[in-house]
């Protein structure tokens, strides 16, 4: 269980009545590793990430973080990068520092301040006038700057440039916690795949259909991830 | 979409249901007609008649007698006003359309008290404490102070401003039937000294007033006229024996509150209404937060039992009220 | 957690603040320069009125009104705004997945709009006694403030003193501003649980369906009010039933003070349900999709 970050045991969640977006899903994620979790759009990996971090309440089954079941206590153990920006506007960067510096103990301010000097952003920029990607690489720069225990990053690269998804990429591993996990929702897999310790394919109702560490899978299959993903998501004919 | 729609239909539900208990219930009832000639000279309400009497500038009403107010039937030229007087059917009437001064109507026997009244025939005064007390106060004697006032050399000169803090009581003039009121003058007693003075308003310049008649505490010096000790036990006297006066203002159209028969209808409705919002209103939260704490559904959660600690204290407070009540 | 959380709502609103304080601050200003000409004017022609100068004053006086009654709008709707956006839109992801306790989030959001309520009245109540000093015109020319004003005051607080009514008056005045803020806070809370229920309830329209929750509670409600309202008028009619005709004046003045405090306690346990329910609602039904 000490090499767990995260656990969910018979996980249910739906949107609505009798449609059920997660059913009955048991998962694990170790510590220390990039995981990839993967899988089309609609098959329930934000709605996994989202629950991880208390947005939102399942159905049933429990989610265990670092060991003890999830509560708001578990929020200080988790970085969270959402597919959307989420800051209040009336904010300029110099406060967003602050905000972080006060609620979250593991944030480090310079390291921010560093990535965002690096990025040319000034610090004294209010946040709407900020362009939208500008937006999202500063959210960026506040999630790596934590030392947490596990990131989640939904979505990262999607819909950017791929000039701004090597940056963002390089980002992740430049800055994050070596001893923490980092899991990735993504369905661009290719550009993921040569930074994955380990990886789930998830198909619809959360159902796992392919697992496990990176490198063995490759070699097992003698192809890359990308084209088992296609292969195995291909089969599969409402996906 | 379904909740919504639930919820929305108890809104509904609801609004129709407080539209329907909130129509009042309208008794009818018979009013007074007035008609007022052409020339303006005559009102009549069916029965009796009333000349024009005079345009009322310097005297107020609602101080001693009750007042009576007629529902409103007088409308002419698109003007309504209000028709008041001492009693039903009472020989003094009052036509006001809140824009100018009353007008004053009369009957015989009301000519003959208002005639008395203005040339100091058959007059009353009384003496007022500060507040609603009052005691007849000899006319002699008022009479004497007006007269030293008028005449004497040793008045006090004041600036009207100091007066605001001194005790004062005044002294007040009346028709027989205490209709009107006029205020002669008033005493001022000096707070240092406890000496009381007397000032004759009946005699002071427009200067000394304000708009509503009353005297004016804003600037300027007036004269007083220190009283002798006979004249201060007098008036100690008048105001020992001073009574309470409360006159009773009601309404031809009496609604709900005024007609006896109504106003004992509520009585049932007054207790119903203390049993409901004090015990069967606060039963329902001291329910909730009593059983809330344990309902899984809500996650158990205990900080419900603050609810009925209120609950209970309200229900305690409403036990309270009617113990004192009965 | 709590006081880093009131700190940054603090910061949220405070320019909101700023700007309805100052213009009500500016406002008094001038409406107190006017009025004071108009009625200093209106004085030295004694009861000989300019129509002009007393519709001037009028218009002022009403004008200055309005902008006290509706700058509460200009206050509370962005402060409403600001917890619906940091609560329920994109902006709810940071919120929650602070390590914070929702309820905690929630206290926060409720003591800032209250703090700043309670400092909203405290500027109103500086402006109207600023009015209340400065308007009535003083003999001395140059002298901006009446003495007369507080000298009435202090001999009103005197005489009462004497009669035995300035502890009464003093206990019905504080239960009477407790009532009006409990009151106050019960419209907070419940502004706060309409946008908690329909966001929770409502996938679209959102807003529309906070405002009909909050209108259909707002009727039900009416309903009592009306016959709290009957009780309250047959009780101060004058003795129409029986027990109050035989009541003395000491227990009227106990049962008047009892009946304050009976209703300050009945808006707080109202207060009280429907802050439970929004904190029950975030802390189990949130689902920021």
């Amino acid at each position: 269980m000490n090499d767990i970050v995260f656990k969910c045991t018979d996980l249910c969640k739906s949107y609505k009545k009798g449609v059920l977006v997660l059913k009955d899903l048991n998962i694990e994620f170790p510590a220390g590793k990039i995981v990839g979790l993967l899988g089309p759009n609609g098959c329930g990996k934000s709605t996994l990430i989202k629950l991880a971090c208390g947005l939102l309440s399942a159905d049933s089954g429990k989610i265990y973080i670092c060991g003890k079941e999830r509560s708001e206590e578990s929020n200080s153990l988790i970085s969270y990068l959402p597919e959307r920006t989420y800051f209040s506007s009336w904010m300029k960067v110099n406060e967003l520092l602050s905000y972080f510096s006060d609620f979250y103990s593991d944030f480090d301010e310079a390291l921010a301040r560093k990535m965002l000097a690096d990025l040319g952003i000034d610090p004294d920029a209010k946040l709407r006038a900020l362009s939208k990607g500008t937006k999202e690489k500063v959210q960026l720069v506040m999630v790596m700057a934590r030392r947490a225990k596990i990131y989640f990053l939904d979505e990262p690269i999607a819909g950017v440039d791929p000039a701004a998804r090597d940056y963002i990429l390089q980002t992740i591993i430049g800055n994050y916690n070596p001893e923490a996990t980092v899991v990735i929702t993504t369905h661009l897999l290719y550009d993921i795949e040569p930074i994955l310790d380990n990886f789930f394919f998830m198909g619809y109702n959360g159902e796992i259909k392919l697992s496990g560490v990176a490198d063995e899978v490759r070699e097992e299959y003698g192809k890359s991830l990308d084209e088992i993903f296609k292969e195995v998501f291909k089969c599969t004919q409402n996906y | 979409m379904k909740k919504f729609s639930k919820l929305l239909s108890i809104a509904v539900i609801t609004v129709l249901t407080s539209i329907f208990i909130c129509i009042p219930v309208f008794a009818g009832t018979e009013f007074v007609e007035w008609t007022l000639s052409e020339d303006g000279n005559t009102l009549s309400d069916g029965e009796n008649t009333y000349e024009f009497y005079m345009t009322n500038f310097n005297y107020h009403t609602e101080r001693v007698a009750n007042t009576f107010q007629y529902q409103n039937r007088l409308i002419i030229d698109d003007t309504r006003y209000e028709v008041r007087s001492y009693e039903k059917g009472g020989h003094i009437v009052l036509l006001d359309d809140y824009f100018n001064p009353e007008k004053v109507y009369v009957t015989e026997q009301g000519k003959k008290v208002l005639d008395g009244f203005i040339n100091g025939n058959n007059v009353k005064y009384l003496l007022w404490d500060e507040y609603y007390n009052a005691g007849d106060f000899d006319e002699d004697i008022l009479s004497a102070l007006q007269d030293d006032y008028a005449h004497t050399k040793e008045s006090v000169s004041i600036n009207v401003q100091e007066l605001v803090t001194w005790q004062f009581h005044e002294i007040t003039k009346h028709d027989e039937l205490y209709f009107f009121t006029y205020t002669m003058g008033g005493i001022y007693k000096n707070p240092s000294t406890g000496k009381l003075f007397y000032i004759d308003y009946d005699s002071l310049g427009n200067q000394y007033f304000d708009a509503g008649g009353n005297f004016s505490y804003r600037k300027g010096y007036v004269d007083m006229l220190e009283l002798d000790s006979d004249t201060t036990e007098y008036i100690q006297a008048c105001l020992d024996k001073a009574e309470t006066i409360q006159p009773v203002y009601s309404w031809e159209d009496s609604g709900i509150y005024y007609d006896e028969e109504k106003a004992l209808s509520l009585t049932p409705v007054f207790y119903i209404g203390i049993i409901v919002l004090g015990f069967v209103f606060p039963l329902v939260f001291l329910v909730i937060g009593l059983v809330f704490p344990h309902v899984k559904k809500f996650g158990k959660p205990k900080y419900w039992y603050a609810l009925s600690i209120s609950a209970g204290l309200w229900i305690i407070v409403a036990v309270v009220f009617l113990v004192l009540l009965i | 957690m709590y006081s880093k959380l009131l700190k940054y709502d603090m910061k949220a609103g405070r320019r909101t603040w700023w700007i309805v304080s100052i213009i009500i601050s500016a406002a008094t200003v001038i409406a107190a320069f006017l009025m004071r000409f108009c009625v200093e004017y209106i004085e030295r022609d004694n009861r000989s009125v300019f129509p002009i100068y007393s519709t001037i004053l009028f218009f002022v006086a009403f004008l200055y009104i309005m902008l006290i009654a509706y700058s509460m709008y200009g206050l509370l709707i962005p402060l409403f705004i600001r917890f619906y956006k940091h609560l329920y839109t994109d902006e709810g992801y940071l919120t929650f997945t602070l390590p914070a306790k929702r309820s905690t989030i929630l206290l926060s959001k409720t003591v800032s709009v209250s703090l700043f309520s309670l400092m909203y009245f405290a500027v109103i109540a500086i402006c109207l006694a600023l009015l209340a000093l400065v308007v009535p015109p003083s003999e001395e020319s140059g002298q901006i403030i009446n003495p007369v004003v507080y000298e009435t005051i202090i001999r009103i607080i005197g005489d009462l003193k004497e009669e035995g009514w300035l502890g009464w008056i003093i206990l019905y005045l504080v239960e009477g501003v407790l009532f009006l803020a409990a009151i106050w806070f019960f419209n907070l809370v419940l502004v706060q649980f309409c946008i908690t229920m329909g966001s929770v309830i409502a996938k679209r329209l959102k807003v529309l369906a906070s405002l009909g929750i909050y209108f259909g509670i707002n009727t039900a409600l009416s309903v009592l009010t009306r016959l709290l309202t009957l009780c309250i008028q047959i009780f101060f009619s004058g003795g129409t039933i029986e027990v109050l005709q035989n009541l003395s004046l000491e227990r009227s003045q106990v049962l008047l003070a009892l009946v304050l405090f009976g209703l300050i306690i009945a808006v707080i346990t109202m207060s009280l349900t429907v802050y439970f329910a929004t904190r029950n609602l975030l802390e189990r039904k949130l689902n920021l999709a």
